[in-house]
């Protein structure tokens, strides 16, 4: 692993509100690890209720001001496409970054974030190409649709992939004129810090792209259970979906939750067994089998299946 | 690992494994890597002769970890691959093609591979059934998903409504 065995320079950090990094106020303070060595890389705030509606407050004045809401839909998507170009200019230090914080290999990261600017491009070609509908009803009368972006958007991200499953959902968060509060995994939220950071320079309205820090079951739970929230995205383990959820469907927030996973592969005996056998590997083992769709369960054909 | 708990976490499943009477094919035990020695490491755990039963089959785990089952024909792969609370992603190995397309319509799960494993697409939904969540990312199921749809509905006939009445130039709606 390419991670500096020696102790480094522990960064401190708040969370990112309107535009910039805040003081953490009265948190507690939580210590991120590099998990190659168990060296503190840095600490960030164990979020608050306070802290969690100032970053709420934040994202629903963007979402009601001129700068993000008041956007012409021609003019964001130029402005998504630039983000995506900034995320490219950066990889280096982006992969670079997520490696240290989660482990994974710099060879996978790198051809994983490498991917990440078309996600951004994907959408905003979709904001430009979307059409509503004008619907044939019975008797004299036209009817047609009308779209209005949700609102804020809850996500909480995970530890495995940081930046592809938080890319995921801002790229279409971005395009749609939504906006955003992240509560990134307390293991890895050093590269959602560092993207904002990013996209604020390339030119996104301070508020769109919010970040608060902290413990699922405390800054994730009170995200996910505040009144304010319009869609509630969540990548983590079932019973954590469960409690979010059940806490998003009080304020009728729209859902998106992948959760947990046990992906069967059915290996019959017409394939190639050496494919089979790389493919195995591949699907178990990449990411330190740390992913929701590893290939944790092969099934094979009792023809082919060694007994001992 | 992430973390010395996840670490712990997925060699408790190497227990599991074992006193179930799975066999262990290679590793099973915390890595050691030179230099690292505080880091979290597992090594690629494999255990064969699993039954559906068993927790290893049943549970996530989230490591460098899997199992291996052995199944007769197409009908009992289909039943093991389903005999399960997730329903994420599904893979497929052959080269019979009325098969592969015929297992990927039987397998409860959100996305699927026919000869390939891991592939995300931003164009593709991804996104799982029952304990695997609800709802997609990606593609215009995810896009369509961040709006509030609202229905215009525009009488163009001017004439007087007269809501007694229920006839073919005026249909009442209830």
């Amino acid at each position: 692993m390419n991670v500096p065995a020696k102790a480094i320079d522990v960064e401190v950090h708040g969370n990112f509100v309107d535009g910039s990094e805040v003081e953490a106020g009265k948190s507690e303070m939580l210590d991120v690890r590099n998990p190659a060595t168990g060296d503190v890389i840095a600490r960030i705030p164990n979020s608050t209720k306070e802290d969690i509606d100032r970053a709420m407050k934040s994202a629903r004045t963007a979402f009601e001001g001129k700068a993000w809401g008041g956007m012409d839909i021609r003019a964001r998507a130029r402005l998504v496409n630039r983000l995506a170009d900034a995320f490219e200019a950066n990889l280096d230090q982006l992969y670079r970054l997520e490696t240290l914080n989660n482990g994974r290999p710099v060879n996978e990261t790198r051809a994983q974030l490498s991917r990440l600017p078309d996600f951004f491009r994907y959408f905003a070609g979709l904001a430009l190409a979307r059409r509503d509908a004008v619907i044939p009803v019975e008797g004299s009368y036209l009817n047609y649709t009308l779209r209005t972006p949700i609102g804020i958007v809850a996500n909480c991200t995970p530890f495995n992939h940081p930046l592809m499953i938080l890319c995921k959902s801002l790229a279409a968060v971005l395009a749609s004129g939504c906006v955003t509060v992240v509560k990134p995994s307390e293991y890895t939220p050093l590269t959602t810090l560092r993207l904002a950071k990013i996209f604020t320079d390339a030119g996104l309205p301070s508020g769109v792209f919010n970040i608060v820090l902290g413990l699922g079951h405390g800054a994730g739970k009170m995200l996910a259970e505040h009144g304010d929230i319009d869609k509630l995205v969540l990548t983590g383990g079932t019973e954590a979906g469960r409690i979010a959820g059940a806490a998003a469907a009080k304020v009728f927030a729209h859902q998106t939750m992948e959760l947990g996973g046990k992906t069967p592969v059915m290996v019959f005996d017409d394939y190639d067994i050496e494919r089979a056998v790389n493919y195995a590997a591949f699907g178990a083992f990449i990411g330190a089998g740390q992913t929701c769709i590893c290939a944790s369960r092969h099934l094979v054909q009792a023809s082919i299946y060694m007994n001992s | 690992m992430i973390s010395a708990k996840q670490r712990d976490r997925v060699l408790s499943y190497c227990g599991f494994g074992r006193d179930q009477g799975a066999r262990l094919v290679t590793g099973g035990e915390a890595a050691k890597i030179p230099g690292h020695e505080n880091g979290y490491f597992v090594e690629p755990t494999v255990f064969a002769d699993v039954k559906s039963d068993m927790r290893i089959f049943q549970e996530e785990v989230f490591g460098p970890f899997t199992s291996v089952t052995p199944f007769k024909d197409e009908e009992e792969a289909l039943k093991l691959a389903n005999d399960s609370p997730f329903g994420l992603a599904a893979a497929i190995r052959t080269r019979d093609v009325a098969r592969a397309h015929r297992v990927a319509g039987k397998v409860k799960a959100g996305i699927v591979w026919i000869n390939d494993h891991h592939r995300l697409d931003p164009a593709s939904p991804w996104g799982g059934v029952g304990d695997s969540g609800v709802g997609r990312e990606c593609g215009t199921e995810s896009f369509d998903d961040h709006f509030h749809v609202k229905s215009v509905m525009v009488a163009t006939n001017d004439a007087p409504f007269d809501w007694y009445r229920d006839t073919a130039g005026q249909r009442r709606l209830n």
